[in-house]
């Protein structure tokens, strides 16, 4: 008994480091995944056009992870991998600098700082900001696949930049992210899916009459994840996923890809001035609509 | 949130940290602890502990990987629960009966220090294994899946998964052997 309880001991010595990398997600692919790459790969060869690809293949789930309170999924999309000379030179020169974060005031300024044309939407452009973001418009450069900050050592080698903003449409926080994966992004991760986001239970907090604050959690958070192909009105690809919970309640993410970007949309909050919920499925529709090309390129 | 953030929360002594730590790894710590604890009045003991003890450990420490470092801790704190509530023959016991294999057979009052550096020891040979294998290593003997939940995790067969762990057992004794440990 006693070795049992050394090695048990024993292992709770090993690095944190190794601990955390087995806590995420396994990377693996899925068979759909296969297929679609396969396929993805055949009609390159056959069309020689990445275009035909995109039209053809849109959003399509990945890898789903499940287990009693813990929820995850990926997507799979025609992304693209900008070199980094894609991108403006003065965001080439931030990330030289380690400058991490910036935060524009506008689209226009954003667009000419990310160098990437990226889809706009008048819509969003003009709603009030969200409370998640704290920027009219912000860019992030220090992210790897999945969205974790990577470590010091990794500064100026990001796996994707990311616009984020966060708006209030029909009294409903949205969050939007345009993903532009670069070439320094792990190419087999990528084929396997793209991590979307896992919501957390819902946390409780009680009093124990001593100023204590107890920990009741009590909501679970297993949830299972549909994905249907949705095109948009203005004709672009891309899908809206569906996470649905044991009782019945869902929320939704939208998707689209375009010139190999990912643009990921969440509405998932009303603002507290507002009691009835509106019909966030129907939302996500309107806001993927309204989504268009600007045109003329910075 | 980041880990970095969040850790300087617990430095900054703002309660806020606590509330943080539960929403991103709240579900995370209890799965740990359920995996080891069969009773969910124990999980709460233990989760709440852990908090206590995170909230006195930072500061002074400052852990590079807190996700990893809050793992230990809850992990700690129900293995000690489960030492007072005595022998249980479950999924915990089984795999802490297959990695016994590999260990060297000796008790004594330096066993806690030998404990660490045997942790050590096993961290540097799974940093020289495949990604995928020191996963499934990591599932089935840090997190205390069972083989099939492990294989889930690696989307893989429960019979490759077995496989693969008792050749990295044999590995790890070989190692061990080499590091002068058998």
């Amino acid at each position: 008994m006693k070795d049992l309880e050394r090695m048990m001991e024993a292992m709770s010595y090993v690095d944190h480091g190794l601990v955390e990398e087995a806590a995420r997600p396994a990377k693996r692919r899925s068979r759909l995944g296969r297929v679609v790459l396969i396929a993805a790969c055949l009609c390159l060869a056959l069309t020689g056009t990445v275009l035909a690809v995109e039209k053809i293949f849109g959003v399509r789930l990945g890898w789903i992870e499940q287990s009693l309170n813990h929820s995850a999924y990926s997507v799979q999309a025609e992304v693209k991998q900008f070199d980094m000379t894609q991108f403006s030179r003065e965001l080439q020169q931030d990330l030289e600098k380690g400058a991490l974060d910036w935060a524009w005031d506008d689209w226009q300024s954003m667009q000419e700082y990310v160098g990437v044309p990226l889809l706009y939407s008048e819509l969003l452009d003009q709603a009030e900001m969200g409370l998640s973001i704290r920027a009219r418009y912000a860019v992030d450069g220090r992210l790897s696949l999945d969205r974790e900050r990577t470590d010091l050592e990794q500064l100026g080698r990001p796996e994707q930049i990311r616009v984020m903003f966060s708006r209030v449409v029909d009294h409903a926080v949205v969050d939007i992210w345009a993903q532009m994966f670069t070439e320094y992004a792990d190419e087999e991760a990528l084929a396997q899916g793209i991590p979307g986001s896992a919501w957390g239970p819902t946390t409780r907090y009680t009093d124990d009459g001593k100023g204590n604050r107890l920990w009741e959690q009590k909501v679970f958070d297993r949830k299972s994840f549909s994905l249907d192909s949705y095109e948009t009105k203005n004709g672009i690809q891309g899908a809206i996923l569906t996470a649905r919970e044991d009782n019945g309640s869902e929320e939704y993410v939208g998707y689209l890809v375009h010139n190999g970007v990912l643009y990921f949309v969440r509405a998932h909050g009303v603002m507290p001035d507002y009691e009835e919920v509106p019909d966030l499925r129907r939302l996500t529709e309107e806001i993927l609509d309204s989504f268009g090309e600007t045109g003329a390129m910075p | 949130m980041t880990d970095k953030k969040l850790v300087e929360l617990y430095w900054e002594r703002r309660e806020e940290a606590l509330e943080r730590t539960q929403e991103q790894y709240g579900a995370w710590c209890r799965t740990i602890a359920r995996n080891i604890l069969d009773q969910e009045q124990d999980v709460e003991e233990c989760l709440s502990d852990s908090l206590l003890s995170l909230w006195n450990a930072i500061p002074p420490a400052r852990p590079l990987h807190f996700q990893g470092y809050l793992g230990a801790v809850v992990r700690n704190r129900a293995l000690l629960i489960r030492k007072r509530r005595g022998k249980q023959e479950d999924t915990v016991s089984l795999a802490a009966l297959e990695l016994a294999e590999c260990l060297p057979h000796t008790d004594g009052p330096e066993q806690k220090v030998e404990a660490e550096v045997l942790g050590q020891v096993v961290s540097e040979f799974l940093k020289g294994q495949k990604e995928d294998l020191r996963i499934v290593f990591l599932r089935r003997y840090w997190y205390a899946d069972s083989v099939e939940e492990a294989a889930k995790h690696m989307g893989w067969s429960v019979g490759k998964a077995k496989s693969v762990l008792f050749r990295m057992r044999k590995k790890l004794k070989v190692y061990l052997e080499q590091e002068g440990w058998l």
